[in-house]
């Protein structure tokens, strides 16, 4: 019944169960959780916005589909999207395998970093986030 | 006295036409007047011509399947016009059709514009008087225009102009995120256009359920179809070349869409305003005909169907209220009465959208006890084999009696294979009906059986 899910201490959370982690060069890259991959399954499709293209708060940015169903993915922050995850779209199942750190999907250009984080869970406050979600 | 005719029909559109044929099957001496092509907005610049856009659409973008098989596609002599000039033959073609049914069934025809002259007549723009021992008002309508996007023709299109386009724009901003819109931006797409929707609900399809949209936006964002939900526009300027719309997201934040053609399309205005209602006193209600349930107005000669009434602005809907009309003119009462939960409606995006009846969301306000039953594309072998896995089958269906109440199917080949739900609502057949009839495999109709099924407690591929 208690499924482990891995929360990290240092990335910030969204309630949609995406994750935010700044970098050294201020840039920001964006994932989903172990407890997202874990619901979907065996992740089979990811789909990402463009390179250049913006990403807002809490807005959908793509998709990532699993053989039973498809989740949209919510942004954690407002940016321009400088790179994205090309493995992941080649090879879905990293995102199983390592969703905090190979998984990643996009390094994003924040717009208003300090403003937005504010809206952001951090990892005690996901985790009983998803205690409720998960039983 | 003696009239010209039983019923004289204003508007030869899939109101219009099919009402004078089956006037004519029941004995009618039947007129019809049109003042534009026969076969209206739907074969001339709705329903049909899209259509046919969207085939081509769709052939185009096929192309980057065939790609994945290691063929090397030279897209290098693309013209857009050609795709253009092949709907224009569809409805020229189906236009002239219209024509031959109407002779070959003995319907009268007059080209022409018609004002009502008095409870049995009209006068055409050349002053001539056409008489009928009935009118049938089924003039349609036209493109609505809002405030601070008045059409042009050349920066601001309505359906009709973009229907017209021989070339495309680099870039197109889609002002309302209906059905219309979605088809548009499901076209412009295929064909390399830069494509932005603005709807100002939360959802694209305002009128299908959050999660059937859901899986369009998803489709359609995967295409990098730019989504804009929620969004409020006032105007726009041009600037440098370039158009430029200010919008206002719900959550307050504002943005600026830069674009080189803005397509509004957010509804359709009834064509009532110049048809001489006035002179026997119908008076429209925000645009509409008031009709009674046999589509009379209150002048009891004069019956009216179709766009310019309240009922959705749908082809085939017109028809059968066009029916219904003439057969309650001949006497037949309602011999095809129209139950507005019986009315399907289709989608033509990839994947394509169906649905009637109640969705969940009307069912939940409407108070109603419900329950739904949902089959994902995804879990039927057709759909995989085929790469069409992006859909769902939700049948809306009342929990206690197993009566169907709704159905909305998103997913390749939708607006086919709703029929076949529809047809077990319209025979008062319930889902076990469905659920346990053998459907042949593979076929994405499968999923209908298995939402069926889960209705019933014995979906298999679950």
């Amino acid at each position: 019944m208690a499924e482990e899910y891995e929360v990290r201490a240092i990335p910030s959370y969204t309630k949609e169960d995406t994750w935010v982690r700044i970098m050294p060069d201020g840039m920001v890259k964006i994932g989903i959780t172990d407890f997202a991959q874990k619901m979907l399954n065996e992740i089979v499709a990811v789909s990402l916005p463009d390179v250049g293209s913006e990403v807002r708060q809490m807005q959908i940015f793509g998709s990532v589909e699993s053989v039973k169903s498809v989740s949209d993915v919510y942004s954690p922050i407002s940016g321009k999207v400088k790179e994205v995850n090309e493995k992941v779209l080649e090879e879905p199942a990293i995102l199983n395998q390592d969703p905090y750190d190979a998984g990643w999907l996009l390094v994003v250009e924040p717009a208003k970093l300090d403003e937005e984080l504010k809206n952001l869970l951090n990892a005690d406050a996901y985790k009983a986030l998803i205690q409720e979600k998960g039983h | 006295m003696g009239f010209d005719s039983d019923v004289l029909i204003l508007g030869s559109g899939p109101a219009g036409y099919v009402a004078g044929i089956r006037a004519a099957q029941l004995g009618m001496k039947a007129l019809v007047v049109e003042k534009g092509k026969t076969g209206g907005v739907c074969l001339n610049r709705g329903c049909i011509p899209t259509k046919a856009l969207i085939k081509q659409a769709e052939d185009f973008l096929s192309l980057a399947e065939v790609e994945k098989t290691g063929v090397k596609v030279d897209r290098s002599g693309f013209q857009y016009k050609s795709v253009f000039e092949t709907s224009r033959k569809a409805s020229e073609s189906l236009s002239k059709g219209v024509q031959y049914l109407l002779k070959k069934n003995g319907v009268g025809f007059i080209q022409g514009t018609a004002r009502i002259s008095g409870p049995h007549q009209v006068t055409l723009d050349d002053g001539r008087v056409l008489t009928g021992k009935n009118l049938l008002l089924a003039t349609g309508s036209r493109p609505r225009q809002i405030p601070g996007f008045e059409f042009d023709g050349t920066d601001i299109l309505s359906s009709d102009h973009a229907l017209f386009l021989e070339e495309l724009p680099a870039r197109m901003l889609i002002i309302g995120g209906g059905a219309i819109g979605c088809e548009f931006a499901h076209v412009m797409n295929a064909f390399g256009v830069e494509v932005t929707v603005a709807e100002m609900m939360d959802h694209l399809l305002p009128q299908e359920d959050p999660d059937t949209a859901a899986i369009v936006e998803r489709a359609f964002r995967k295409r990098k179809i730019d989504l804009r939900t929620g969004a409020r526009v006032a105007g726009y300027q041009r600037r440098e070349g370039e158009l430029v719309v200010p919008v206002t997201l719900k959550d307050g934040t504002a943005e600026e869409l830069v674009t080189d053609k803005i397509l509004v399309v957010t509804g359709r205005a009834q064509n009532t305003d110049d048809l001489g209602l006035e002179r026997v006193g119908i008076v429209t209600e925000r645009g509409a005909v008031p009709v009674n349930s046999h589509y009379q107005t209150v002048v009891p000669s004069i019956y009216a169907v179709g766009d310019i009434i309240a009922s959705p602005q749908l082809a085939h809907l017109a028809s059968a209220e066009g029916e219904a009309a003439v057969e309650h003119m001949a006497g037949k009462g309602p011999e095809h009465a129209v139950d507005p939960l019986l009315v399907p409606r289709g989608v033509y995006t990839d994947p394509q959208v169906a649905g009637f009846g109640l969705t969940e969301t009307n069912a939940k306000a409407q108070g109603k006890r419900y329950a739904v039953s949902l089959f994902s594309y995804r879990a039927a072998g057709k759909a995989v084999a085929t790469g069409k896995t992006d859909g769902q089958v939700k049948l809306v269906y009342d929990p206690d009696t197993k009566e169907i109440l709704g159905a909305g199917i998103v997913g390749a080949d939708a607006t086919e294979i709703i029929h076949e739900v529809l047809l077990a609502k319209k025979s008062g057949l319930k889902t076990e009906d469905i659920a346990g009839m053998i459907h042949a495999h593979p076929t994405l109709s499968e999923a209908i059986m298995e939402a069926a099924r889960g209705a019933e407690g014995w979906m298999i591929h679950a």
